[in-house]
Parts: structure tokens; C-alpha cells; sequence
């Protein structure tokens, strides 16, 4: 899909003007908002969001002006109190702070998840992110979940917010926009998925209670291997321990050298890593022309410790290019064994028999296990038993490329469908991918109608409200598109007769006495 | 008519040189006839196309665009080897009849709508073999040259020439006829409808021959 700008650039063109009357930022702005209109009005576009139970937040915090400083979902966790001039954690503190005699509380929670532990009055609230705009369908663990009035579960007359359970409801609560809270409530912690690596980088492996098989294509083999997490730390930069593995004082030597070698000298003429023509080294500026102070020149990064000066960066890339592999396998305690009897063994479990181990992936032809490296990125999941659903959030689909962020599951959480609005305005440069390309057109006709609507030069109600009603009608198709079944549905008038008469009045006898309200 | 007759009948409306056009260029009113046929096809819903997808073990949910880039919306969904149409329904329904209905497996019975580009069939598959067959509304394929000609019928070509006249005039800024231009294009547009649907054009009308007692009952 095209961008933005092409958009702009259509509607420019009809209006003879080169951002003289209506700028363009005015234009992109008008745009957006019917960008932002054109998805709300329609439903039409849908994503599912998943919650883990209980629900997280990017933020707690205990004023309310502290949210503009996330950019995410946040929780105030405090309780307002004493005209709300203070924050509290606990009721008594509010009948400490009137002078009231306080009474026993609940704790004070700052995370839902404390709940596993304490039993609290915090409302069991969940969060929804920025671009969410209306709810559809929710369900906990799969089973739905029914819509109520919050005075509905007032009327049980429980703390119905505090109440264990199985939940069977939800309700807007008593919390901020974009948030709500179900009945009854769980106090198990539950996480779906745990992204190691501080959500960096992408998925390399999976393990857990579901068993997991990688295929790749083009399949890879490893270009080295190696035994121990250590030598993974060894390897990867910025560690010095393995490098440099010597010092040479000049640039022809490394060809004779093996791992990686560091040439740790100066250039006479310059007193610099980069050499001028027919220059010689040296290490010490006195040897150079500038004749200043001698220094510390260092020939390992080590010396640096020492206060040494290197000549130049040396290259702290490992001189093993290509994927390396961790042969072994890992056992609690800080061990690496390569055949599982060993493991066995340290584990105090019974022995199992051996087999060939490789360091390689082609080892295969000789008897090793199958090696499928996951390089590249997840492109995939698949499953006999369940569906992994791709789902995009943010200003555009961008054609679902990319990688992986967010790994979340249905089971035991919260699964929503809800319509959703663009989560920020969009660019010249950013295509419009959350509605069809054809759809634009409807985006060019709010914008002329919003040119031509206002006061000023050019203002024409008339083709304002033409171009409105075209806007209009976009709306209206789109709409439809939402229940794409909805022209396979056979549509007819319930077969039983609809019985309109009234019943006959009852007639009284001449002498039955008068009837009075 | 070919892309270019209705370019050329479009510039003679307004009164321009179909050869060598001024105030338009010939890409531009390209792309307005373009816009024309994606209103019609919108407004009509008349041009079908029909595609197979495998049935994919464990999915209950399949992207439209991962079936056909250009679906607008999918009108009956056929299960191949079984002979027989999935039934339409929604995940209300779904949640009415059954406590876990993603739990359930088998072969699909029904489909029914998620967003404007995903639905899912009910039960879901956990193997595959079978395909469905998705019958679909589509957007009208690009005119890539002037030879091409639009997947409507031909007497209805014209609405396309009106359209692009009714465009034409909004570029000049004569708001007043370019509205009544609009108009003739609706009721253009009015006419094509019934005719786009064959369904329709099969179907007789006619008052049920059981009277309908419209008095009511006597006084008791």
C-alpha cells in the first residue's frame, strides 16, 4: 500500500492549491482524524487481546498525574483520601487521617499478583492498551464472559471485588476508561509465556509444558562448537578473555599468527593507528617526531586495567565466523555434559543409555541426533491442537513482517475481541494499513469535506456536505464488512403468525357494580 | 468498452480532447475510472470470485488475505470433499451451544464472521487432506492497459463514463452540476443492482394465496 503523501497529494490536486489556503499538516491532521473516525464508526476492525490473569501493568503508581509519564497501561494502586489531598494504601489511614478511630484493613497492594499472597480491597482491574476502542466478546480460558452492571454485582451485597472464583462476568468497574475488572476473580498467578533476555533480540528456542520441534529452511549447520555458557561469554563481545591471543608490533605479522593477534604500535610519522606512506612503527611519542612525554602503550585490552593506552580499537569480534552451537547439555549446578546418563548421574536418577553425541550438524550421517538450528526469525507456529494467530498492533499492519514481540495464550487468561482505533497519528510516510487500500478514497473525501467545510476562503457547505455524505457511505459499507457471513445468512420472517389482535373486553352484566381505580 | 473508449467518453463529457487532455492527465482520469468500478463494486456487490484453501490442521481462523488479496467479503464457504456448506453463524451463537466451543474438533459445520479480514470455521480441523472452497465479493481487478475492460457488463459501462464526468467536474469546481452528475450516477447505480444479482433475476414474486383475515374477532 501506498502512503500517506499520495493520498494528500490526490486531494491537492483538487484543490488548485500548492499549500497556500490549506497546508499540509492541515491536511495530514484532517486525515488522521478521519482516519481515527473511519475505525471507530465502522467496528470493522478487530484484534484479538490477550491478558495474562492477574492483569499486568507497564506502571502502579500513587498520584494520578504520574500516568503521562508512562507510555504504557498503568494502575494507580493508592486510595484517594482526606479530600484528596492525600494517598493511602489501606482504609484505616483514611479514618486515621479524619481523626476517626481506625479499624482493621485489608493490606495495600501496589501489583495485582500480590493478591497469590494478601488478601486486599484493590479493585481486580485489568488494563487495555491505548488503541482500544470498544469491546466485542470476552472470555476467560475460553469460556465466554457476560457483560454486567457493576450496580448489578453491588446488589449481591459481598465484597464481590475481593470474592475467589471461577470467573463468570465482567464489568466496566469503577476504574479509569480503558480498563475493567471481572467477577469472580482468580489469585493464582498465571504467566503464559516468560520472554528471556530482556526482550531483546528474537525467540531462539522455546521450552515448556508443550513440546516444541523447529523447522528451518534452508536448514544450517553450526560453524563451530562449543562446550560450556563460559565459553559462550568468552566469545561474545564486549569479553576480553579470549582476545586478543597475542601482540604484534607490525601489520604483516597477523598473516602468521593464528586466532586473533592485535597489532599494539603507533605510526612513527603520524603517532597514529593510520599510517602515511613508507611509515615505521613505534610505541613511544619520544620516538616519534613530536618528542612529547612517554606513555603506557598497551599490547592487551587488559592493560588497560592498568591505565595503558591502546593504539587503536582492537577488533573484539571473535575470529570464529559463522554459528556456533552448545553441544552439551546443561545440568542444575553449573554442568555440561554431553550424554544424558551423565546427567543421570548428578541428578541421582536412574541411568540412561548413551548415545553418539556430535559437535556438528552433519555428524548426523554418522549416528548423531538431528540438528534444526532456529536462525532467522519465527516465521511460523503450527499445531494439531490449537492455533498461534499472528496479530498486529500498532499504527499499521505493515504486512506482518518483522519479528515476534509478544507471545501470549488464551489458556487460563483473558482473551478479548475488540474493535480498535489507530494507537498514534499517522506520518507522510506511514501507509494506512489497518483498512483496505480501496477504503482511502473514503479518507479523501473527509478531508475535502473538512477543506471545503471551513470558515474562510474556499468554504463551500454545499460540496462539503456532498463529501461528507460520501464519507458517510464508506462508513456504512465498511461497516458491513465486519460480519463477512452476513450475506450468507438466510433471512426470513419468524414462520409462526404474529397474533396482533387484542383479546376480547370482558362485558360485565347491566347490574355488576361499578368498577373504580 | 475498453479502459480507453471510457477514458475518451469521460474527457469528451468535459469537454476536453480525449488525444491530448489539459486539464486532466490521461493516469488521472485512469485512476478515477479505477475509483469508479471500486464505488460500483462496493455499492453492487456483483463481481465473484471463488478460490480453494486447504483446511489447515488446528486453525480456526483464516486471514482473507492469506485466501485472496482482493476479497471484500467472502459470501459461502463450501467444504470440498464433504459436498456440503458450512453454515454461517457468530461467536455469540457459539458461546449460546457450547460451554469450550474452541475445544471442539472435527470437521468444520459452520464459519462465521471475526473482523472484516478474518473469519473462522467451527469445529476446527486437526488434520488436514480437506479443502474449503470460499466464494467471495471481490474489488475489480486493475486496468493495467487501455485494451482491458471492466468485469461488468457492458451496458453498464456507462456508469463508470458518469462517474468520471461527476469527478471531472469536482476538479473544475462546478460543485452544482458535479452534484447532479452524482445523482444520475445513483440512479444509474440503482438499476445495475437488481440486474448484478442473478439470484434475483430468478426469483418470482407473487402474494401468498392464503387470505389474510386483517378484521378482528367479533364483540363476545
Amino acid at each position: 500500500m501506498g502512503a500517506v503523501s499520495e493520498e494528500l497529494d490526490r486531494v491537492q490536486r483538487k484543490l488548485h492549491d500548492s499549500a497556500v489556503l490549506w497546508t499540509r499538516d492541515e491536511l495530514l491532521r484532517w486525515l488522521n482524524d478521519g482516519y481515527r473516525d473511519f475505525l471507530a464508526r465502522s467496528t470493522s476492525v478487530r484484534r484479538f487481546w490477550l491478558e495474562d490473569v492477574p492483569g499486568r501493568f507497564t506502571a502502579t503508581h500513587t498520584h494520578e498525574w504520574e500516568d503521562r509519564y508512562s507510555t504504557g497501561t498503568t494502575l494507580r494502586f493508592s486510595i484517594p483520601m482526606y479530600d484528596r489531598t492525600r494517598s493511602g494504601t489501606t482504609i484505616w489511614e483514611a479514618e486515621d487521617l479524619e481523626g476517626v478511630g481506625p479499624s482493621a484493613s485489608l493490606a495495600g497492594v501496589s501489583q495485582s499478583w500480590e493478591r497469590a499472597h494478601v488478601e486486599t480491597d484493590l479493585h481486580f482491574r485489568f488494563a487495555l492498551p491505548s488503541d482500544h476502542e470498544r469491546f466485542l466478546h470476552v472470555a476467560h480460558d475460553d469460556e465466554v464472559l457476560l457483560p454486567v452492571l457493576t450496580r448489578q454485582l453491588d446488589e449481591l451485597e459481598a465484597g464481590w471485588m475481593r470474592e475467589p472464583g471461577e470467573p463468570r462476568v465482567w464489568t466496566a468497574g469503577t476504574g479509569k476508561i480503558q480498563s475493567f475488572e471481572i467477577f469472580q476473580i482468580v489469585t493464582q498467578y498465571h504467566q503464559s509465556y516468560d520472554l528471556d533476555g530482556d526482550g531483546t533480540g528474537t525467540p531462539r528456542e522455546l521450552s515448556g509444558l508443550r513440546t516444541w520441534r523447529m523447522d528451518a529452511d534452508p536448514e544450517v549447520s553450526n560453524a563451530y562448537a562449543y562446550s560450556s555458557s563460559a565459553d559462550a561469554q568468552a566469545l561474545r563481545p564486549p569479553s576480553y578473555d579470549f582476545l586478543p591471543t597475542s601482540a604484534v608490533t607490525s601489520d604483516f605479522e597477523p598473516s602468521f599468527m593464528p586466532g586473533a593477534p592485535y597489532r599494539f604500535t603507533m605510526f612513527e610519522r603520524t603517532d597514529s593507528p593510520t599510517p602515511t606512506s613508507a611509515d615505521s612503527y613505534a610505541t613511544q611519542p619520544w620516538e616519534i617526531r613530536n618528542a612529547s612525554p612517554g606513555r603506557i602503550l598497551g599490547m592487551h585490552l587488559w592493560e588497560k586495567l592498568h591505565d595503558a593506552v591502546m593504539s587503536q580499537t582492537p577488533d573484539t569480534k571473535p575470529k570464529l565466523d559463522g554459528f556456533g552451537w552448545r553441544f552439551t547439555i546443561e545440568v542444575s549446578g553449573g554442568y555440561f555434559v554431553t550424554q544424558a546418563w551423565e546427567k543421570n548421574q548428578l541428578e541421582g536418577a536412574t541411568l540412561t543409555a548413551g548415545a553418539t553425541a556430535g559437535t556438528y550438524a552433519w555428524e548426523v550421517l554418522f549416528g548423531a541426533p538431528a540438528q534444526v538450528f532456529a536462525w532467522g526469525t519465527v516465521r511460523g507456529v503450527a499445531s494439531a491442537d490449537r492455533q498461534y494467530l499472528p496479530v498486529i498492533r500498532g499504527v499499521t499492519n505493515d504486512r506482518m513482517v518483522g519479528t515476534l514481540r509478544d507471545w501470549r495464550s488464551s489458556a487460563n487468561a483473558i482473551s478479548i475481541l475488540e474493535t480498535v482505533i489507530p494507537e498514534a497519528d499517522l506520518t507522510e510516510e506511514d501507509p494506512a494499513d489497518l483498512i483496505p487500500r480501496e477504503m482511502l478514497k473514503y479518507l479523501r473525501y473527509y478531508v475535502w469535506s473538512r477543506v471545503f467545510g471551513r470558515q474562510g476562503e474556499g468554504q463551500n457547505p454545499k460540496i462539503a456536505k456532498h463529501y461528507f455524505d460520501r464519507y458517510g457511505r464508506g462508513v456504512a459499507f465498511f461497516r458491513k464488512l465486519h460480519d463477512v457471513a452476513q450475506r450468507d445468512r438466510m433471512w426470513a420472517r419468524d414462520p409462526e403468525a404474529i397474533d396482533s389482535r387484542r383479546p376480547a373486553r370482558v362485558r360485565l352484566p347491566a347490574e355488576f357494580p361499578r368498577a373504580t381505580y | 468498452m475498453t479502459r480507453e473508449e471510457i477514458r475518451t467518453r469521460i474527457l469528451e463529457g468535459l469537454n476536453e480532447s480525449a488525444s491530448d487532455p489539459s486539464f486532466w492527465s490521461k493516469a488521472e482520469v485512469d485512476d478515477v475510472i479505477q475509483e469508479a468500478m471500486e464505488v460500483v463494486a462496493e455499492e453492487a456487490q456483483s463481481i465473484k470470485h471463488s478460490t480453494i484453501v486447504p483446511i489447515r490442521p488446528g486453525a480456526t481462523y483464516y486471514h482473507t488475505e492469506s485466501i485472496a488479496d482482493e476479497m471484500v467479503i467472502p459470501y459461502r464457504v463450501w467444504l470440498h470433499h464433504d459436498n456440503r456448506k458450512l453454515e454461517a453463524t457468530t461467536i455469540w451463537n457459539l458461546d449460546r451451544e457450547h460451554q469450550r466451543w474452541v475445544d471442539v474438533t472435527g470437521d468444520p459445520w459452520n464459519w462465521f464472521p471475526v473482523s472484516w479480514d478474518l473469519f473462522g470455521v467451527w469445529p476446527r480441523a486437526t488434520e488436514g487432506g480437506k479443502t474449503l472452497r470460499v466464494d467471495y465479493f471481490t474489488w475489480p481487478r486493475t486496468l493495467v492497459d487501455d485494451d482491458m475492460e471492466p468485469e461488468v457488463p457492458g451496458s453498464d459501462h456507462d456508469t463508470f463514463v458518469l462517474y468520471g464526468i461527476y469527478d471531472g467536474l469536482l476538479k473544475q469546481w462546478d460543485f452544482e452540476r458535479a452534484i447532479a452528475m452524482f445523482g444520475q450516477f445513483m440512479e444509474r447505480l440503482a438499476t445495475y443492482r437488481p440486474r448484478a444479482s442473478l439470484e434475483l433475476q430468478g426469483t418470482t414474486w407473487a402474494r401468498t394465496p392464503e387470505r389474510y383475515n386483517g378484521g378482528r374477532f367479533g364483540r363476545a
